[in-house]
């Protein structure tokens, strides 16, 4: 295409809006372009105000895995146990509002909503909040006796190294974790 | 059309690459896909929206805020009961209907980009691959030129026998640009943080194992040899797709190999047909006016048969 021709495809009546179209696509561009790098794990921004600002309103987070890359976890589950006084324990969901079971099969949120709050590192506070708020709901429902007496239980699968899979046909690791507000960093049972 | 003045010349460059004209069908195409792709998003997460919405949900509102960087955007910040929730879903909804049908499309845009800001800002631990493609586009879709093509006003109007503009390309370049970020972001962020996993061939035999798989079992011991090398084609797919798909004499082969991989993700894996519609969405940005053209005469073509 020749300038003139550029020039023609010109859309917008007037110098003005047609160059800052053109500076917005240059940024737009350049911001892009510089996102290819990916960033270094523990990085949280771009560095700069404007930037991350730009980043949340207009291009979002550019942080592209293509495979979520959990491949070790095969199977989660979570649930909560009440102590019911008698040395028994009741089983309610996990799932808040309402204490609604965790989805069998696994829906996909589910699982990265559940893997991000209990089993990175990256979100303690959130896990920390979510099992406080259990602890208020449970009291809600059925009365402060039960505050502290209860423990949201994790039974995880890991697949095992598949050399080691290979020598015995075993796929899988069972793991159980359980945690409480008292002890939200969670405690093997 | 309006001759313009001339722009300096240091814009030539930019002007060439951004306001050049293609036919708005193309546009048209990606905002109907974009918008069909994310209501399917909505409805699946309907049945979920307390859960990852509300204050009484899984995430809690305080340390989402604390920790939003730079701020907190969102419209949960306002909309907090179950009801506005529900509402939001409910406008969100009709918005994309709108931008669908080409229907205020602007402003429905508008709506979309916030709709996708706000639930990105309260629920970041619910946030999946095919909602960060959505969100990229959605802002994408707002700044590239509406058009009138391939709208319900327009259709019912002219009965189809409009005449498609030719209208600037930002938006499509940056599209394009946007799809090149993702393949080659996430092939490069295995070099920048090393996954044993890639590098040793064994991802697939781990993924064919994990969670996401659909089909787990002692078979996949079976066929490391083909896992290993499916890992590494997979790599080589991502690193080629957004060549192929933008030389424009090897769209239709990236549009090939992006199908293969993606639908070979969907087939083998549970529950992610989202982020294959989602990134098929992102292919149609590549489409030139001459295949649109052609599977408007193949159309033409079948319905006349069927009459």
């Amino acid at each position: 295409m020749n300038d003139e021709n550029a020039a023609d495809a010109l859309p917008l009546k007037g110098r003005v809006p047609a160059v800052l179209l053109l500076v917005f696509c240059c940024w737009h561009a350049v911001f892009l372009v510089i996102s290819i790098v990916p960033q270094r794990p523990g990085q949280e921004d771009r560095g700069t105000l404007p930037m991350n600002l730009y980043g949340q309103l207009a291009a979002g987070n550019q942080g592209w895995k293509m495979f979520e890359t959990i491949p070790l976890l095969h199977s989660l589950d979570a649930r909560i146990e009440i102590e019911d006084g008698a040395g028994g324990r009741k089983t309610v969901g996990s799932v808040l509002p309402g204490f609604a079971p965790y989805p069998k099969p696994e829906l996909s949120r589910h699982y990265i909503l559940l893997h991000r709050l209990l089993l990175s590192s990256s979100s303690p506070s959130q896990l920390e909040a979510y099992l406080r708020r259990v602890d208020d709901h449970l009291s809600a429902l059925r009365g402060p006796a039960v505050r502290g007496h209860w423990s949201l239980v994790i039974d995880a699968e890991y697949t095992r190294t598949l050399i080691y899979s290979r020598r015995d046909g075993e796929l899988y690791v069972f793991a159980t974790r359980s945690f409480t507000p008292a002890k939200p960093g969670g405690v093997a049972p | 059309m309006p001759r313009i003045p001339p722009i300096s010349q240091w814009l030539r460059l930019p002007a060439q690459l951004f306001l050049m004209r293609e036919d708005e069908r193309i546009y048209a195409a990606v905002r109907i896909a974009f918008a069909a792709v994310a209501l399917l998003n909505l409805i699946f997460m309907w049945p979920d929206r307390h859960a990852f919405l509300s204050d009484s949900g899984m995430i809690d509102r305080d340390v989402v805020t604390s920790r939003a960087d730079p701020v907190y955007l969102s419209i949960f910040a306002l909309a907090r009961s179950d009801a506005a929730i529900t509402c939001c879903l409910l406008v969100t909804a009709l918005a994309l209907v709108m931008l669908m049908a080409g229907i205020g499309a602007r402003l429905a845009a508008f709506w979309v980009l916030v709709w996708h800001i706000s639930y990105h800002a309260r629920a970041p631990l619910a946030t999946t691959g095919w909602d960060m493609v959505l969100r990229s586009f959605s802002f994408l879709v707002l700044v590239s030129p509406v058009g009138k093509c391939w709208t319900l006003p327009a259709l019912m109007r002219a009965g189809g026998k409009m005449i498609p503009a030719l209208v600037p390309r930002h938006g499509l370049v940056l599209m394009r640009l946007q799809v090149v970020v993702i393949y080659w972001q996430a092939v490069l962020a295995r070099f920048v943080n090393p996954d044993p996993y890639w590098g040793n061939g064994e991802f697939m035999s781990y993924f064919m194992l994990s969670h996401h798989a659909r089909w787990p079992g002692r078979w996949v011991l079976e066929y490391e040899g083909i896992l290993t090398f499916t890992t590494y084609t997979a790599q080589i797919a991502e690193v080629a797709i957004p060549v192929l798909l933008w030389v424009k004499k090897t769209r239709w082969w990236g549009m090939l190999l992006g199908l293969a991989l993606h639908a070979g993700i969907s087939v083998f894996a549970r529950d992610l047909w989202l982020f294959f519609l989602a990134m098929m969405m992102t292919y149609l940005a590549f489409l030139r006016a001459e295949d649109v053209d052609a599977v408007a005469h193949r159309m033409q073509r079948l319905f006349s048969r069927g009459k």
